[in-house]
């Protein structure tokens, strides 16, 4: 019986990736990939041009992202199946992807046979999420929407992290907001006790993904 | 040191590349492009630079590729021991177009080669085909860059007056790691650490260590991806 060929788009930063992966998924007869991109843009757009039933999509790509271009897509085209690949397991990206639009969430350590298997059960309607993240998912037991662990500072400690955040040093910061040196690496602790961090880089570096900062010298 | 010398391989011998790439997607569809070519193989892969030299020992490529975006300390660190340790092994790397200091320093180190890591397929292909024959291979726009930063005023960074070890602390303070960490990995002590941190500060001139962060990823050293 003919199986109804599956058309695909690949999306990841890399065209080495893009050819090497296209070449394992033509093994397969069922599988056609109809065009690539490189960028979050590229995948809206070519999505938007080519109609595809399955987009495979890095989501660290240049370019408005790959957890934007997944809004994007889903938003213009509710039939296109979208599927996430990540490097991380532990991202913190599952729920805001699946959220929104994601169809698939698979990481970069899964072989071809694994996203065969992905393409598949979304073609289907479906959702596959691999073993490894649903795994993490379930023991963390994240609700709908991610929160923000900076939902839970104060104004004081959000001041303190802020001027942290853009290099300045507990004697400025104690001049700035007229406190003592000693009350400012109180107030930096309990920073780095309610943030899970454990000096002002990881700090920053967690503010900046979070996008409560960014970086100096940026646009 | 470079052995200005062709891989020595016969019709039937394909040249054997080790594949460095922490992304098993990547390298089984890495390796495909590669046999299918009829005289590349692939004779082990690795997920990292230190299971690379391992891995190389019993091998013995002829070629070792190493792709690990986003992580330039380890591809620099990783890159230079294993020339290091295997200076007959051609090292090919693959880093960010942005990241020319990386490059830079990865070419001193003697690596056979850089590539963007954007390349298209038949741009590795003439990268591998370069130091086979025993030449080392830098992309033109590659070259064109490292030229420009040698004339006389054009874009000297701040991080030329740092020793290797000293970037590569940079690069770990950059991460976030702390100076325990950071110790524990390089086999310093902390005291010693402690001593870059300081030195680091000095050199480039930073009120704190959040600055030199700031610094690092204004110049493409590091990466910090937004969670969207």
């Amino acid at each position: 019986m003919e199986q109804p060929e599956i058309r695909i788009i690949l999306v990841d930063q890399q065209e080495l990736v893009r050819s090497g992966v296209r070449r394992l998924l033509e093994d397969m007869p069922q599988l056609h990939v109809v065009a690539e991109a490189g960028s979050g843009e590229e995948a809206v757009e070519l999505t938007h041009t080519m109609k595809p039933d399955v987009v495979l999509m890095d989501v660290h790509i240049p370019g408005i992202g790959g957890l934007e271009a997944t809004r994007r897509i889903a938003a213009a085209d509710s039939l296109v199946r979208i599927i996430v690949v990540t490097l991380q397991a532990d991202d913190p990206f599952p729920t805001q992807l699946l959220d929104a639009g994601a169809s698939g969430y698979l990481t970069k350590h899964c072989s071809i046979e694994e996203i065969v298997d992905a393409i598949r059960t979304v073609t289907r309607g479906e959702r596959y999420i691999s073993a490894d993240i649903a795994r993490q998912m379930a023991l963390s037991m994240l609700p709908g929407r991610e929160e923000s662990p900076f939902d839970r500072l104060s104004q004081r400690e959000l001041q303190v992290m802020l001027m942290v955040a853009q290099g300045q040093n507990v004697h400025d910061i104690s001049d700035r907001l007229c406190l003592s040196s000693k009350t400012v690496s109180t107030y930096r602790y309990r920073l780095y006790d309610k943030l899970g961090v454990e000096n002002d880089v990881e700090l920053t570096r967690l503010a900046i993904r979070h996008g409560i900062v960014g970086l100096v010298g940026d646009s | 040191m470079v052995v200005n010398r062709p891989l020595a391989h016969a019709e039937d011998h394909p040249v054997e590349i080790l594949l460095v790439d922490s992304r098993q997607l990547v390298r089984a569809g890495v390796q495909r492009l590669l046999t299918d070519t009829g005289y590349l193989a692939v004779c082990g892969e690795a997920s990292n630079c230190d299971d690379a030299i391992r891995l190389a020992r019993s091998r013995r490529p002829q070629i070792i590729l190493v792709n690990l975006p986003g992580s330039s300390v380890d591809v620099l660190d990783g890159a230079r021991k294993l020339h290091r340790q295997f200076p007959d092994i051609r090292v090919l790397v693959l880093t960010d177009e942005a990241d020319l200091i990386i490059q830079e320093r990865l070419l001193q180190a003697g690596v056979a080669g850089c590539i963007g890591s954007s390349c298209s397929v038949d741009e590795l292909f003439q990268a591998i085909d370069a130091v086979v024959r025993g030449e080392r291979y830098i992309s033109d726009s590659l070259a064109k860059k490292l030229a420009e930063r040698r004339l006389p005023g054009q874009g000297a960074s701040p991080f030329d007056q740092l020793t290797h070890r000293e970037l590569q602390i940079l690069l770990l303070v950059a991460e976030g790691l702390n100076t325990a960490t950071i110790a524990r990995n390089l086999c310093l002590t902390q005291k010693t650490v402690n001593g870059y941190r300081n030195r680091l500060l000095e050199k480039l001139k930073a009120r704190t260590e959040v600055e030199l962060m700031h610094l690092a990823a204004h110049h493409g050293l590091v990466r910090i991806p937004r969670l969207g």
